[in-house]
């Protein structure tokens, strides 16, 4: 059916107001009506010229908080998991909001007040068994294209996403792996580096205090930290085997500089041995300046949101 | 090594007229823009994900923020919005225009059905708008997509007031009555100097059916 010029201008009119916002819900959907989706969806000329002059004019670009910009990149993780074949997703979510930062940092300083006690550091020989969880993507660790400068605002958007890289470029400086789902460490490696990065002035280490749950209650070790590198490593000694198959041990970086309530997820691990074990850490998003370490017992594949039910050690900074 | 872009109708243009384009002045051609990560993403490669927030990250947000009435509207608009673009992601056509184009425009559809849904309660709240319509600088960063120069150059031909109306209508997301309430203006001339406004910019930018003009 062909339309007449009035119909045509009555279209193109509300056509124009549809691409600016300037038709009701009502309104809207009898354009559809009229028109047809598909015939709207292939022509959108108009929503295009609109988007130009929205570039044209945009008066300043501003930077994506940074709790946004990891709860974008958790949604992306969720969106394109089915695609791909890794069977367990560790996500750099922060977690819903009404995670819980009080109740963590209440139920490690009572602990470490009641118990009172510094763990030694002083560690068997190393007998390292460990084996952290990476996600391909993170693996992957491809900066691609430089960003559009006249678009890119290097901001915190950037800095979330990018750390996940920077982690894996990391992870392939020092050991060349993590090319699959799973960066397995070589035992060997892991604790002579952890050992060569223990040794450097500028690093964080803390030992590790039992968290409650009796998994903890024998454990010693200790986390080092490279603030700079944003790596370092988780050793233990006494820590039980897990059964992968129905939970993990999961790790939580507290940052000063983040909202309290969202720890970063350091990621889930196994502990495969009786031995030491050494932990490369992989925080899914930049730590400022950490806080405290806890590790928790969750079910396998990790969680978004801990119960804190198992807090197996905690490693407080300052 | 990156493949160059596909080239777009508007750099065509302008490249054909050595940076000179006849329908919208002198202009300086765009530098060449990076390449497209959106097929990529539609691919399922986590990395691109992470280098279209880089890249788009700053955009999407700012757009949001201007066209939500809150913050935290802002913030769920955007992983929307972020969702949307990983949905449509195979969609996009860089024969068809740049990839930023296609995201904003991503971004507009998604955040415009917010307005339409919250509208009634909205009544003229747009905090800050006082101080968002304000000139905008002649270097804003947004113009190295050739299309957003191109929409520039069309824009400064018309009058002031109009362009007004159409930042107000366009950038800031006012509905035609909020508008006409606003700059004291009937309703039908507003709508009038909107839509002409609009197609200008089409015609500009070589695209639509009516490139050849249904209106101007």
């Amino acid at each position: 059916m062909s339309l007449n010029d009035i119909e045509r201008a009555r279209l193109l009119e509300h056509a124009v107001e549809s691409a600016v916002g300037g038709l009701s819900r009502d309104e809207w959907l009898e354009l559809r009506r009229q028109v047809g989706t598909a015939a709207l969806d292939q022509d959108d000329s108009l929503e295009r010229a609109a988007a130009a002059i929205e570039l044209a004019r945009q008066p300043k670009l501003e930077p994506m908080p940074r709790q946004l910009a990891a709860a974008v990149a958790a949604d992306a993780d969720r969106f394109l998991a089915p695609r791909r074949s890794v069977p367990r997703v560790v996500r750099a979510d922060p977690g819903p909001r009404w995670f819980a930062y009080g109740g963590w940092i209440a139920a490690a300083a009572s602990l470490v007040a009641a118990i009172g006690i510094l763990w030694s550091d002083r560690m068997a020989a190393p007998r390292p068994v460990a084996a952290l969880e990476q996600r391909s993507d993170v693996a992957a660790g491809d900066d691609g294209a430089a960003a559009d400068p006249g678009l890119a605002e290097p901001g915190l958007a950037e800095e979330a996403v990018a750390s996940r890289s920077a982690g894996a470029d990391g992870a392939q400086r020092r050991g060349g792996e993590a090319t699959g789902a799973l960066a397995v460490r070589e035992p060997a490696d892991a604790a002579l580096e952890r050992q060569a990065l223990a040794a450097q002035p500028f690093v964080l280490r803390r030992n590790w205090v039992p968290g409650g749950d009796p998994a903890g209650s024998e454990v010693s070790g200790d986390v080092v930290w490279d603030a700079r590198a944003q790596a370092g490593y988780l050793r233990f000694a006494g820590l039980p085997r897990n059964d992968r198959a129905r939970e993990q041990y999961q790790l939580w970086i507290f940052d000063a500089r983040r909202d309290a309530r969202y720890p970063v997820d350091g990621g889930v691990f196994d502990v495969e041995g009786d031995g030491e074990t050494v932990v490369p850490i992989r925080a899914r998003l930049p730590v400022g300046s950490p806080r405290m370490f806890a590790v928790t017992l969750e079910r396998a594949g990790g969680v978004v949101v801990s119960d804190r039910s198992r807090l197996v050690v905690v490693a407080r900074i300052g | 090594m990156d493949e160059m872009p596909p080239k777009t109708d508007a750099k065509r243009r302008l490249e054909a007229a050595g940076g000179e384009d006849p329908a919208v002045g002198r202009l300086r051609a765009a530098p060449e823009p990076p390449r497209p990560v959106l097929p990529d993403v539609a691919g399922g490669d986590r990395a691109a994900v992470g280098r279209c927030m880089a890249r788009y990250g700053a955009l999407v947000w700012s757009i949001a923020r201007r066209l939500s009435p809150t913050a935290a509207d802002a913030e769920d608009a955007t992983q929307e919005i972020f969702l949307d673009l990983w949905r449509s992601a195979a969609r996009f056509d860089p024969q068809r225009g740049s990839e930023a184009v296609f995201v904003a425009m991503i971004a507009r559809r998604r955040l415009i059905d917010r307005l339409r849904s919250m509208r009634p309660r909205l009544d003229h709240e747009i905090p800050g708008l006082d101080e968002w319509t304000r000139e905008v600088p002649q270097e804003a960063r947004a113009e190295r997509v050739a299309e957003a120069a191109i929409a520039r150059a069309a824009l400064e031909t018309l009058p002031v007031e109009q362009r007004r109306i159409i930042d107000l209508s366009i950038v800031h997301g006012l509905s035609h009555s909020e508008i006409a309430t606003r700059v004291g203006m009937p309703l039908g001339t507003v709508k009038t100097l909107v839509r002409r406004g609009l197609i200008k910019v089409r015609q500009a930018l070589g695209v639509g059916a009516d490139a050849a003009g249904e209106e101007g």
